[in-house]
């Protein structure tokens, strides 16, 4: 608290703010965290327009003691679904200053929702203390049947081969195809009825896959009678060999049983060895049928996360939501999937 | 100390792991070592459970010092 007594100041971020908060990240996060490494992709990141950053501030005397970052799922504009990231309040600051910017946050952007993944599983019951929902996201494996040595997965994949050959001779009904350009997401998107929740734009979807700078997206589509899946992917080459992630699967989730076969050949097609799939949230359901695994059944099965470095380990991803109607995240919401 | 006072102190001690710490009504995150906001919301939390009350948002957010903590107890009761 101020010396003053004077509350810290909270407010939202300008473009003049930027050279701030990379010092703040620098010093009170990681000194070598990529933004701090990268203003530019930092800016792509949190840059709402010519004026605004996606960042609620905290400041004392002036000084920065609090950065709040977020995602607009609607990339502008109030009454959209935010996911968090880089929410860090300096130490001895008021314990519930935190709390405030959120709130700060969700007045001024009359917010539908907040979700957050990738948080502290020591901060989790901050969280359920403001009502929100809170969990580990389930990873999610879809092995390359035909992938002779395993070499980024470790552990016996036995079971998880087989899941895979399970849907491998199964029909492939329904329209599967590459996204190929802006003007067919526009299309696809168009044809959906129900919004899945957190809800993104179309301006979204441009940000996040078509227009990054530094990883190379692959959409995929799938339409089966009148129903439409959205699949955006990330192929991985790791220093042990490929892998695909999906990010972000939007619409009518229930067709991935359908889609699997098709991944499938792309792992055969590739030499990828197997689909990651990290989703947290109402999907127990989607994921029937589809020879995904949770690798986190099996003992002693490692499905490592991060690539940048290397890690074997699994890992736990937590995240919480405001959202109360079947929401479901995954690793491209938030900044979880980002150059590291 | 008041026996409030002595009950929240056993759960200052209880929450941030030192036996030995001492808190009076002036204490404040900026004078106990290790009072953050996970912290923070654990005290509330072990104190709803120990004195029989609810806190809200609002009453998380009022929250300064261990004055004021007792001050919320009371206030609830």
């Amino acid at each position: 608290m101020s010396v003053t007594n004077q509350p810290p100041v909270i407010s939202r971020a300008r473009l003049g703010d930027v050279e701030d908060i990379l010092e703040f990240i620098q010093t009170d996060w990681r000194a070598d965290h990529y933004f701090v490494k990268n203003p530019d992709f930092f800016l792509y990141h949190y840059r709402e327009s010519d004026s605004a950053l996606n960042f609620i501030l905290a400041r004392d005397q002036g000084v920065l003691i609090g950065i709040l970052g977020f995602i607009n799922n609607q990339v502008s504009g109030e009454n959209a679904d935010i996911v968090l990231s880089l929410w860090k309040v300096r130490k001895n600051a008021d314990p519930s200053l935190g709390i405030k910017m959120l709130n700060f946050l969700q007045e001024q952007l009359k917010s539908a929702s907040v979700s957050c993944t990738g948080i502290n599983a020591k901060t989790i019951p901050i969280y359920k203390f403001l009502g929100f929902q809170t969990g580990r996201m389930n990873t999610y494996c879809l092995v390359n049947p035909n992938c002779c040595e395993f070499k980024i997965l470790s552990g016996d994949v036995s079971k998880l081969v087989t899941a895979a050959n399970s849907v491998v001779a199964k029909q492939t009904p329904g329209f599967f195809l590459k996204i190929t350009d802006r003007d067919s997401l526009k299309s696809l998107l168009a044809k959906l009825k129900d919004a899945s929740r957190p809800a993104k734009s179309l301006s979204y979807f441009y940000w996040r896959y078509f227009d990054h700078p530094v990883f190379k997206y692959t959409g995929y589509s799938l339409v089966k009678d009148e129903k439409t899946l959205i699949i955006f992917t990330r192929k991985i080459q790791s220093e042990y060999g490929d892998l695909l992630r999906i990010v972000d699967l939007y619409g009518d989730r229930d067709l991935l049983k359908f889609v699997t076969p098709h991944l499938l050949k792309i792992l055969k097609d590739e030499n990828i060895e197997y689909v990651e799939l990290v989703v947290g949230g109402a999907f127990d359901d989607a994921i029937l049928e589809t020879g995904f695994v949770d690798v986190r059944l099996f003992d002693q099965l490692i499905m490592p996360l991060y690539f940048q470095p290397f890690v074997r380990n699994n890992i736990d991803i937590f995240y919480f939501t405001s959202l109360t109607a079947n929401p479901v995240l995954f690793l491209g919401d938030g900044d979880q999937d980002r150059p590291n | 100390m008041s026996q409030a006072l002595s009950k929240v102190q056993e759960i200052f001690r209880d929450i941030l792991d030192t036996t030995n710490l001492v808190i009076d009504e002036r204490s404040t995150p900026e004078t106990v070592e290790g009072w953050d906001s996970i912290a923070n919301v654990n005290i509330i939390i072990a104190v709803e459970e120990d004195f029989g009350v609810k806190f809200d948002v609002q009453d998380l957010q009022n929250i300064k010092s261990v004055g004021d903590i007792l001050t919320a107890i009371q206030n609830k009761k």
